[in-house]
């Protein structure tokens, strides 16, 4: 089986703004599967709302698009309902992390065997550019006009906090990594959260001053940094992977 | 073999034999015995105790659609976050049974106590329309008969059904022989997921292909799922009418309302509705004409004789019994008072 | 249903209008700078160096370039 045969075609081109990296994120998940040979038979995708949440319908397998930030209990019900299945949730950071921040914290405790790809823009994008709990420190936004006063959430802090657990930090300028990263997620035998660091040129970029996706992709070029051996955990705008075996205590 | 079981037990054992696999819940006061009893069972079933009650609802979707027949319980605080998730399964068309048993309201209210307050949530909780089917028993053995008959209109309906109880009938204990309660069980009805290219959304679609500016097929679809609905719920009336010769009031009452009120079938008809929704508009009709005087007695401030008005063509009157303690003397005497 | 078959622009390259949202990413990324919009089509300059750079990064499964002989054993 090729990548093309888990992409549904009809439904293409997808309602994603041009330049917007979420299709590069998609692209790159289908070649990881790919590679990792799972069959369209054996595999659910499900997604939340958002632009990012649109992707499950994209997929020619079996698909669930869910209600805003339960895309994770959805794929945990799936999973434990039938083990057999490879459970996959795409979806952004406002769906993931911001509403459905409970359920995040939760199946990441349980060690529910999905894997969680998170597009993170750090804006909400689809309803027109309002702060998300990952957007930057200061920066503007519709519901942060004088700059946000918060710091983004550390995803890589809660998912880390676990006994056992699987984290990558990638981008969707570095795809190789970013595939690499998919590889490894599809493999491993729990709950494996990959934060794809992207960007969303209309609804944030512009007023940021970026003229299109590319500048921003060019950003990301050169705000992260591949770091292949971490030392503990990542620091801020270094990309990576850090896992830890250990049993639940 | 008769036992001493108690209304939540009831309700899990019923689940079980329906066939239930998948069962994912958060504690709840008076629900949570239903969680304890299927809390033993882990291993036979999927048991999940969630983090918090939207996490519950969505859990048993995704067990649901991935082919295992699904229950969550909860009450009236549980319900309203629930709502979500009840909205999305009649929007994706997923067979499921939330259990609501209620107590007193708004809010976290008076836990303890019964209530019957949840009716027109349990049929108007999420937004926008649908025609969920409702089922409330008024013994320990309907609460396990009335399981199973949840389980298969789900399945029959391919929709979220609730099962309305009571904090009272939860709690309470009778003597009952379940091996003679004999119902039967209806298969699943949806192909689990593995199928390879079905999509599943909340949004309004067709063939899985999104469809949401399309109003006249809004009005295709939803004229479809409300003609399923009805139809299927044609299979699902139960009731029970004592009619009494010489009344000439006709009482109605669901729940542990009608258990209490049993004793005054000597003076007046009683109808009690197990059905509640889709309302039993002919059978109440057929049994309002022989009457003079209807009224409704319930444990909440008149939300199902609202109900039964709009399918009767004359005044129904109500007794609203509140604060979730019930008496016979003191609905005698308010019935007297009318 | 399959793929659009799309236009060849260079004997390298494929391109597909149906599916290309004229982002301009690929015009970016390319490190020769090979490609370029004229009138509303995608045009190659020939430089082509098959780095699959511009079939990586596009989001829209527009553009395909098979990959050079040497990288593909």
């Amino acid at each position: 089986m090729i990548y093309k045969d888990y992409v549904k075609w009809d439904r293409m081109p997808t309602n994603w703004c041009p330049g917007c990296s979420i299709g590069t994120v998609f692209r790159h998940l289908t070649l990881a599967l790919e590679k990792a040979a799972v069959p369209r038979e054996q595999m659910v995708v499900v997604s939340g709302i958002g632009c990012s949440g649109r992707a499950a319908g994209y997929f020619n397998v079996d698909s669930v698009h869910v209600t805003h930030g339960r895309a994770i209990p959805v794929a945990e019900g799936i999973k434990r309902s039938n083990e057999k299945l490879k459970v996959i949730v795409f979806s952004g950071d406002g769906d993931l992390v911001g509403i459905g921040g409970n359920h995040f914290l939760h199946s990441a405790r349980r060690d529910s065997d999905i894997k969680v790809i998170c597009i993170n823009n750090g804006i909400y994008g689809m309803t027109g550019g309002q702060m998300a709990p990952t957007t930057p420190f200061g920066e503007k936004t519709l519901t942060s006009p004088f700059g946000t006063s918060y710091a983004p959430l550390n995803i890589q802090g809660i998912v880390t906090s676990n006994a056992r657990y699987w984290y990558a930090r990638t981008s969707s300028y570095h795809v190789n990594h970013l595939l690499k990263c998919l590889g490894e997620a599809l493999e491993w035998p729990g709950f494996a959260f990959i934060e794809v660091m992207s960007f969303c040129i209309e609804n944030f970029g512009r007023r940021q001053g970026f003229k299109n996706g590319f500048d921003m992709l060019f950003k990301l070029k050169q705000d992260y940094k591949l770091n292949p051996k971490p030392d503990g955990l990542l620091k801020n705008h270094e990309l990576g992977v850090v896992k830890n075996v250990g049993q639940a205590s | 073999m008769k036992r001493l079981i108690m209304g939540n037990e009831a309700v899990a054992m019923g689940a079980l034999k329906a066939g239930m696999t998948f069962f994912a819940a958060y504690p709840i006061t008076p629900a949570s015995e239903i969680m304890h009893i299927l809390a033993e069972k882990e291993g036979e079933i999927v048991f999940l105790h969630a983090e918090d009650e939207i996490a519950s609802i969505h859990l048993v979707i995704g067990g649901s659609l991935a082919g295992r027949k699904a229950m969550t319980s909860t009450s009236g605080p549980g319900m309203s976050l629930k709502q979500e998730g009840i909205g999305l399964a009649h929007m994706m068309e997923v067979p499921l049974v939330v259990v609501d048993v209620q107590r007193v309201g708004p809010s976290t209210g008076m836990p303890t106590l019964p209530s019957q307050g949840d009716i027109i949530q349990s049929i108007h909780g999420s937004h926008g329309d649908y025609n969920p089917i409702v089922l409330y028993p008024s013994s320990v053995e309907e609460c396990y008969r009335y399981t199973i008959e949840a389980f298969n209109a789900a399945e029959e309906s391919r929709s979220p059904v609730v099962l309305l109880l009571d904090g009272f009938l939860a709690h309470l204990s009778e003597t009952v022989d379940l091996d003679r309660v004999s119902v039967e069980i209806k298969p699943r009805t949806l192909a689990p997921l593995g199928h390879g290219k079905r999509h599943f959304t909340g949004l309004l679609a067709k063939d899985g292909v999104p469809l949401t500016k399309d109003s006249l097929y809004y009005r295709e679809w939803y004229g479809r799922v409300k003609t399923k609905m009805l139809e299927t719920a044609m299979n699902y009336r139960f009731y029970e009418y004592l009619k009494n010769d010489q009344a000439d009031t006709l009482l109605i009452a669901y729940g542990i309302v009608f258990r209490v009120i049993l004793p005054l079938k000597k003076e007046f008809s009683l109808f009690k509705p197990v059905s509640l929704f889709p309302v039993l508009e002919k059978e109440i009709q057929a049994a309002a004409s022989g009457h003079k005087r209807i009224v409704v007695i319930e444990m909440n401030d008149g939300q199902y004789r609202g109900e039964i008005q709009k399918v009767l063509p004359r005044e129904v009157l109500g007794i609203s019994v509140l604060g979730g303690t019930i008496s016979l003397k003191e609905i005698r005497e308010r019935l007297h008072d009318l | 249903m399959h793929q659009a078959i799309g236009k060849k622009i260079d004997p390298l390259i494929t391109w597909r209008p149906e599916y290309c949202k004229r982002c301009f990413t690929c015009i970016n990324i390319c490190p020769v700078k090979n490609l370029m919009f004229q009138d509303d089509e995608m045009v190659s300059l020939g430089k082509c160096i098959q780095c699959q750079l511009c079939e990586k990064y596009c989001p829209d499964f527009t553009i395909e370039v098979p990959p050079r002989k040497e990288d593909k054993k």
